[in-house]
């Protein structure tokens, strides 16, 4: 259904742009939806959340000295630890996520995981636990993603492109759906260009003509590359006088905040950034692999966030960023030495509905008799409360037991402002 | 003009392909070629799959999946129709003599030709000494990496043994590298040669072995770093969870004590003495399979020598009893040093969960997405029962690709091509002359393009390798940029003195034609002899009326962009000279061209 909304968009804005002689700028011309826009940033290998998010003060600063001598972020020196007037501060190279966290936009979620007995430490396990969002079954058909986008009563079947990808493959949270825009670059995106690019994109359509999953892909392909070619992307000013990382991943950000302007009905995009498997020379005195990659993902999230608040947007968008696991509390060697893969972590979520400035979750404490096992930060929220919180108050579905199937007895982690809650008649 | 049938093959000049081949073991060729066509495939029960190439025939289904495709003149129809009396017995001559090899001559030729190949040949410690220690920068150079992510293409495209490149990309994708990680991108020529290529047909626990001692694994999972008491347990994991038993034997935070056991008919090292043990594995013989690790390092200090070649260091091992897949029983008594790392990769190599996991691996990547159990619990078998033998994975292929479920249409044209996929078996179909090397401005540009469709081998970063998974390769960007990739290399003349195509599209028309009546170059008939060509078929009645090929026609029938111009009529034959010198204002050329990228981008070709 929604290739044949594509279908109508193409005709409408060819025909627009073969009038006024130049390209649309807007999709839906000047009319601005609504629509609440989830961006999902999964970061690959178990991010490290007790070195991104470390304990400050009290007795968990204490026990994180004394677990890791040789990978801790410092308090004191030209890369201490950002103080945020709580019991947690922020990496040194989160400079942005600690403005954003100042600013009231920005909310912390320590301690979460999958749930206690489902938890493992193998990255293709619990990578798939958690996009597939049906912990203790890997086999599952689709993502949790996919199934918001099919039980959402937000999801009409009007948009245009629900669900965007800026990355070169599409995530497991999208398995099954096989009708995302997936890009990585906008630029030079289309077979056979020159005098006979438009016939070649419609053989190539003709010879997909069937309702497989591989014609599906390839009419979404045929489809996504006729949108680039007729939106104008190229100059491209981002809001607010942002400007971002010249690196991949700050073009991967870019890319979706240029696309959520134009205004094509994204109900979610995706990207995600690797790195994160620290087992050997993590960094210490809050420099080094680690620290580059923190700032890597700080600077461009922020970047994102500037631009579309910028823009007046950032009551319609909430970013999440999780990992598949967090890592051991104890370093794993001397200096030079990094962290095992563990379980409980910390879980970030930026927007202009969510109350930020605050700490959720739980951190039960880094003593051998509070880490899980004796070894993990304990995983004591499940990481479906927190997601089913954004897709049911934010997002505006309240079909949780189809989004997570399996998932009962959720509560509201209340990070979301009860006055901005969605006001469609559903529970709150 | 140049003759385009042999242009291919001019380096090879004096040997016939059956020269070439019956140089390999052959039994006699029997008389009788008589040529059944198969009945259609059935329909498939997964969803995933595009229209197929209709009654596709027996040679094309194994020369697209234990080859990269056809290659017209050389290995096709005509070739696999002579290697026996049936389909059964052809198939399983053209798997003996692909997996016995033998002198590769035009891939030997074509790197003797570029002439820039240097670290092929060389030695583990020359690649280290040459490569990995540079006293003046401190920096290690990438350039055996470098050399092996184009010599991967130029083996692929013109090796007389695909499927032995297959089986390589194959444990390539299993014992995965990031081919760039510090240690590996100076030593990548040893990895392929000593480690992959050197056991792949070999012993699985040898093979398991090699690569535990070679130092791009070393580095690449921190096991240089895994010592007593600060055990580092990355590799330890991966080499249970992806190298051996699997992730699907994973019994998750459990004890040891809480898995069910099987018994196993297998004694002396680490066996426990009732021959029980663990059925699944639990974390703790994660750790434990990394304590028995500790000290496996690389001779990467001046003070040890430098070699570059696997160390190990008794005083960083953990030299204490050690319980591994045993319930909680030390099966690993106290001070045994280096036998405990080997005597665990027996344990993990002859247990029955890696037989299954590998052989589950094997038919997803070769046969279905969806294979049926049947075959991998066969292939296992096969699998266990000759865990000891020299030529175990040998016989592990053999049993695989002669296997009922191999041979079954239902599982036919059921996988998407991956990009490298593509690309490969489009220069193969197409006849490609390009010799794709290192230093080489062409190759350059085809590496830029072939680097944005998310495939290029060795580039993968996790330890899991390239998903063979149809689905992970059905979005837009592999799609598209693929492709591209295609786009680039029929529309590109080589540079030099003589630009030639790269592959000579309009060049086998003008063959085809030239010396027949004007009146024969009919829109049906050039495209059907493109057709007719890639495919290495032409059904009952002609291309007419196939949708694919009526989707190509409505292409290279379109109006010009000169509106003066009409639509060219189908029924019209086209002058030669419009045609040969690619004429304004239809420039049928390039509409050739263009029709012949759609015949690769359609799912006749994309799905084997």
């Amino acid at each position: 259904m929604s290739s044949m909304n594509r279908r109508k968009f193409l005709q409408s804005s060819a025909l627009l742009a073969g009038l006024s002689g130049v390209k649309i700028s807007r999709a839906n011309g000047l009319r601005s939806s609504s629509q609440p826009i989830v961006i999902d940033l999964f970061m690959r290998g178990g991010l490290d959340g007790l070195n991104l998010v470390p304990p400050y003060s009290g007795n968990n600063w204490i026990e994180y000295d004394i677990l890791r001598p040789d990978l801790q972020v410092p308090k004191t020196g030209s890369n201490k630890m950002l103080d945020l007037g709580e019991a947690f501060g922020f990496h040194p190279a989160a400079t942005g996520f600690r403005d954003m966290y100042l600013d009231g936009d920005l909310a912390i979620i320590h301690g979460t995981g999958l749930p206690k007995p489902l938890v493992t430490r193998s990255h293709f396990d619990a990578t798939k636990a958690t996009e597939l969002g049906t912990p203790g079954n890997t086999f599952t058909a689709d993502g949790w993603l996919t199934r918001h986008l099919q039980s959402s009563p937000q999801i009409t079947g009007a948009e245009v492109i629900p669900v965007l990808v800026s990355s070169g493959s599409k995530p497991l949270s999208l398995q099954d759906y096989f009708n995302a825009l997936t890009v990585d670059q906008v630029s030079g995106y289309h077979p056979n260009p020159g005098s006979y690019e438009d016939q070649h994109v419609a053989a190539i359509s003709g010879m997909y003509a069937g309702t497989s999953a591989m014609d599906q892909a390839v009419n979404g392909a045929m489809d996504t590359l006729q949108i680039l070619h007729q939106l104008d992307l190229n100059n491209y000013q981002p809001g607010g006088g942002v400007i971002y990382p010249d690196n991949s991943f700050g073009d991967q950000l870019q890319l979706i905040a240029q696309l959520i302007k134009e205004d094509l009905n994204v109900n979610v995009a995706t990207a995600e950034l690797g790195g994160w498997d620290t087992h050997d020379r993590q960094g210490d005195g809050g420099v080094g692999t680690f620290a580059d990659r923190v700032g890597y993902l700080s600077n461009a999230v922020t970047a994102l966030w500037q631009d579309l608040k910028g823009s007046g947007l950032g009551q319609q968008v909430t970013i999440v960023i999780h990992s598949e696991f967090g890592r051991r509390a104890k370093q794993n060697g001397g200096s030079n030495s990094g962290t095992d893969h563990g379980s409980g972590n910390v879980m970030i979520v930026i927007g202009g509905r969510v109350n930020g400035g605050q700490m959720y979750g739980q951190f039960v404490g880094l003593e051998q008799s509070e880490l899980f096992q004796g070894e993990d930060v304990s995983p004591e929220v499940d990481y479906r409360q927190v997601l089913g919180t954004i897709v049911k108050e934010v997002l505006g579905n309240p079909h949780l037991d189809q989004v997570f199937p399996g998932y009962s007895g959720h509560q509201s982690m209340n990070f979301v402002s009860s006055d901005l809650i969605f006001a469609n008649g559903f529970d709150t | 003009m140049k003759d385009h049938r042999s242009s291919r093959r001019r380096l090879v000049t004096g040997l016939s392909t059956a020269g070439l081949l019956t140089a390999l073991p052959f039994t006699p060729l029997t008389a009788a070629k008589t040529y059944t066509p198969l009945k259609p495939p059935k329909k498939p029960s997964a969803t995933l799959k595009a229209a197929p190439l209709p009654a596709q025939t027996f040679a094309g289904m194994v020369l697209n999946r234990l080859g990269y495709g056809i290659t017209p003149g050389f290995m096709d129809e005509n070739f696999f129709q002579g290697l026996g009396s049936n389909d059964a017995n052809r198939l399983s001559q053209f798997v003996n003599q692909q997996l016995a090899g033998g002198n590769d001559v035009e891939v030997n030729q074509r790197i003797n030709q570029a002439g820039t190949y240097e670290t092929l040949n060389k030695t583990l410690n020359q690649l280290w000494v040459d490569y990995h220690i540079d006293i003046n920068d401190q920096t290690s150079s990438s350039r055996p990496i470098y050399e092996h992510m184009r010599l991967k293409f130029l083996r692929s495209t013109y090796s007389l043994f695909p499927l032995r490149e297959r089986i390589a990309e194959f444990w390539h994708d299993h014992f995965n590298i990031y081919g760039y990680d510090y240690y590996a991108r100076s030593v990548w020529s040893s990895w392929d040669r000593d480690v992959i290529r050197t056991h792949m047909l070999g012993n699985f626990k040898d093979f398991l072995i090699a690569t535990a001692r070679h130092p791009a694994m070393l580095y690449y999972l921190d096991n240089h770093n895994n010592f007593d008491g600060d055990s580092n347990e990355n590799y330890g994991r991966e080499m249970i969870e992806l190298h051996t038993l699997g992730v699907e034997n994973y019994y998750g935070l459990a004890q040891p004590g809480d898995v069910p056991k099987i018994f196993v008919d297998e004694s002396g090292g680490a066996w426990p003495g009732d021959g029980m043990i663990q059925k699944f594995y639990v974390d703790n013989d994660v750790y434990e399979t990394a304590r028995c690790l500790t000290g496996w390092r690389v001779n990467d200090s001046s003070s040890l020598g430098d070699t570059g070649e696997f160390y190990y260091d008794n005083g960083r091992h953990d030299n204490f009893a050690k319980a591994v897949l045993s319930g909680g029983y030390q099966n690993f008594p106290a001070n045994k040093g280096e036998d405990d790392g080997l005597k665990v990769m027996e344990m993990l190599a002859y247990h029955p969960g890696t037989g299954k996991h590998i052989a589950g691996k094997l038919a997803r990547a070769f046969i279905s997405d969806n294979p049926p159990q049947q075959v991998i619990d066969d292939v296992a078998a096969v699998f266990h029962d000759n865990r000891a033998a020299a030529n175990q994975l040998e016989l592990v292929f053999k049993a695989l690709f002669n296997h009922a479920a191999f041979s079954d249409p239902q599982y036919w044209q059921s996988k998407v091509k991956r990009p490298f996929d593509v690309v490969v078996s489009a220069m193969r179909a197409c006849d490609a002359d390009f010799t794709i090397q290192p230093d080489d401005g062409d190759s350059n540009s085809f590496g830029y393009r072939m680097d944005d469709t998310g495939h290029f081998p060795y580039d993968w970063r996790p330890p899991d390798g390239y998903p063979t998974d149809s689905a992970f390769w059905m979005n837009s960007t592999a799609l598209v940029q693929t492709w591209k990739t295609v786009d680039w290399l029929i529309d590109h003349d080589s540079s030099g003195n003589t630009p030639d195509p790269l592959l000579p599209i309009l060049p086998y028309v003008i063959q085809h034609f030239q010396n027949l009546p004007q009146t024969q170059l009919l829109p049906d008939n050039i495209l059907s002899f493109w057709m007719s060509r890639i495919f290495d078929q032409t059904p009952t009645g002609g291309w007419t009326g196939d949708p694919v090929f009526e989707s190509i026609m409505t292409f290279f029938l379109s109006r010009p962009s000169d509106l003066a111009y009409p639509q060219w009529p189908r029924s019209n034959f086209i002058e030669k000279d419009q045609l040969f010198e690619n004429k304004w204002p239809y420039y049928w050329g390039t509409r050739l061209r263009g029709a012949v990228k759609l015949m690769i981008a359609s799912p006749y070709f994309m799905q084997r």
